[in-house]
């Protein structure tokens, strides 16, 4: 045993708190602000929130609230509108996700190539994760505009008939928008690749493969982990889409808790219910719906991972790992 | 010749899709510049005569939107977000790390789990909650108490990234300080934090950020005259004067603000660019 660490034992075992009590304390000192939140700004609001979705609460008057049973989950169930908004979410996740990823991963793949002037290549398309979210809400809006966006000054140059985008296209505009904002993923997956050792891409190619096969039968198994993980997120991200939609519309048509009905995604519809109709319980309802079928999907996707996800270490020792 | 293929190849490709990634930047700046029926109908591409004076007249003057004042706004929340979640995100990060103590893995678990948690879920019964408890009617400096609120326990993502940092650093650090008679907190302060200066700098980066451009939490929580810069340009920008009647958007002067506050991000990324990298590269990969 460390000589440190038995004088120490020593010292505490006269005073009257152990080591292991005295460093248990101590724990829970340094993490009292956490569980303080957790209890206070998690727990608290989430049961709160469970038990509006009951009642008919207004959002401002709590005692002239009554329980009304599951019949908030009902009518989410029965509502023409929570159908409609729930399809263009699925729409709008089904096309960003894949794109988002593509993207990333080709310029990952383009940038980890050895070519000159990539630090710069990266930054350009880096650059613009950084602009805040109502500024590239407010540029789309002026490219995707039916009167002046940029789009249509350029069919109108071909004499071609303006197109509405927004209110026709409006999901292809969300996820052109996140595109343009996929420079996170692709750092991560630029990390990714430059800690693949180079050495298994070189034996591969003396092997005989070729660059498809290298990519598919190395890099792409490596790389899967952080893929998975992106894709989690990306998930997560895009079901719960909304505040986009919101901008782009508040953008176009000056509409923010109501948008445009082409960019009315589901998260975008309890927002409404809640802010513009005061229908705090219904609200809470659609909401708890709506983690309800993220945790589902995220668990189905856990699922599948074992089919093509490559772990190189063992899970249970690389969790425990210290 | 297989260079020359790389060359003829790789090159054109990146280019052009570095223009298709810039080119919203440049439409920014064309737009800024453009005369207000020029921004609102198909007349031209570029602004026939650029209208540098936006710029002057959202700097300069209170007339297109109080571009100072909800600057400074904005700048109090993001020094409050930053150094409270830097802080208390380090000391929990730490605490998981260097205290092998019974229940820390469960605990642990859990913070990964809220780190899953969707935005939304926990953002609205917040919202609620404040409201209910009157947080949200406050006069100037204290409306932004909400933030010191959710600030105060740290962030599960940088506790994350805390947690592996300060794991990674050796044993001896705290027994050799514990032996000399050094506090537990002591130790903490003035031994581990000093050791973590690149993994401050990189928190700090990313909270500001994302802090900076948050849209909707000052929306909800804030009354329009202690409102954000990102909120005001797009609820309160309106035309210098009453020259103009046209029934359109004041979109060039929004334009104009929007560059204004993209710039600091941007310039504040040529400055903590190698920060930025690792920051995303760390926390991505070890999620």
């Amino acid at each position: 045993m460390d000589i440190s660490l038995y004088l120490k034992l020593k010292k505490s075992k006269r005073s009257s708190f152990s080591l292991g009590k005295q460093k248990m304390f101590v724990f829970y000192g340094f993490i009292s602000p956490w569980i303080v939140g957790f209890i206070g700004l998690l727990v608290i609001p989430m049961v709160f929130a469970i038990y509006i979705s009951f009642t008919n609460f207004n959002g401002f008057d709590l005692a002239g609230t009554s329980v009304i049973g599951i019949s908030n989950y009902v009518e989410a169930f029965r509502n023409p509108d929570a159908w409609r908004t729930m399809g263009l979410t699925i729409k709008y996740s089904v096309m960003a996700i894949p794109l988002g990823l593509i993207t990333a991963l080709g310029l990952s793949l383009l940038l980890n190539q050895k070519i000159k002037g990539r630090g710069l290549f990266r930054t350009f398309f880096y650059i613009p994760t950084l602009v805040p979210g109502i500024a590239s809400a407010l540029v789309f809006g002026c490219i995707f505009n039916v009167n002046s966006g940029f789009l249509n000054l350029f069919l109108n140059l071909f004499k071609l008939p303006a197109i509405d985008w927004l209110n026709n296209y409006g999901v292809f505009c969300l996820a052109i928008m996140s595109i343009w904002g996929c420079g996170t993923m692709m750092v991560i997956f630029l990390a990714g690749l430059q800690e693949i050792p180079e050495e298994l891409q070189e034996a591969a190619i003396i092997d005989g493969a070729n660059k498809w096969q290298t990519f598919w039968n190395v890099t792409w198994p490596l790389l899967s982990p952080i893929t998975y993980f992106q894709l989690i997120m990306g998930i997560i991200g895009a079901l719960q889409m909304y505040v986009q939609a919101s901008m782009l519309s508040q953008v176009a048509y000056g509409k923010f808790w109501e948008p445009l009905q082409s960019l009315f995604v589901y998260p975008s519809y309890a927002l409404s219910q809640m802010m513009a109709y005061q229908r705090f319980g219904y609200g809470a309802a659609l909401i708890w719906i709506l983690f309800i079928i993220i945790l589902l999907v995220t668990l189905i996707v856990q699922k599948t991972s074992k089919y093509w996800v490559y772990y190189a270490v063992d899970q249970e020792g690389g969790a425990k790992k210290e | 010749m297989k260079r020359f293929l790389r060359m003829f190849i790789i090159y054109p490709m990146m280019i052009i899709l570095s223009m298709l990634f810039l080119f919203p930047f440049f439409w920014m700046m064309n737009i800024a510049l453009k005369r207000p029926e020029e921004a609102s109908f198909i007349i031209a591409f570029f602004p026939q005569v650029p209208q540098w004076f936006h710029f002057q007249q959202v700097l300069f003057t209170n007339d297109v939107i109080p571009f100072f004042t909800s600057l400074r706004n904005t700048l109090i929340i993001c020094v409050i977000v930053t150094i409270l979640v830097c802080l208390s995100s380090a000391m929990i990060g730490y605490g998981f790390a260097r205290f092998n103590v019974p229940g820390r893995n469960f605990l642990f678990s859990i913070i990964l789990a809220t780190m899953m948690l969707p935005q939304l879920m926990t953002f609205i019964p917040q919202y609620i909650m404040f409201s209910q408890l009157g947080l949200l009617s406050l006069s100037w400096p204290f409306c932004y108490l909400p933030w010191v609120i959710t600030s105060l326990p740290g962030w599960a993502i940088f506790i994350f990234y805390y947690r592996q940092f300060f794991a990674s650093l050796p044993k001896e650090l705290e027994e050799a300080a514990l032996i000399d008679g050094c506090g537990w907190f002591h130790t903490f302060w003035s031994i581990f934090m000093p050791l973590a200066g690149p993994a401050v700098t990189t928190t700090c980066i990313f909270l500001f950020q994302w802090t900076y451009t948050d849209y909707i939490t000052p929306l909800l929580y804030l009354t329009s005259e202690n409102q954000t810069l990102a909120v005001q340009m797009m609820t309160n920008t309106r035309y210098p004067g009453a020259n103009f009647t046209l029934p359109v958007p004041p979109v060039p002067y929004q334009m104009t603000v929007g560059i204004l506050f993209t710039l600091p991000l941007i310039v504040l990324f040529f400055f903590a660019q190698r920060y930025f990298m690792q920051g995303l590269a760390t926390t991505g990969l070890k999620g």
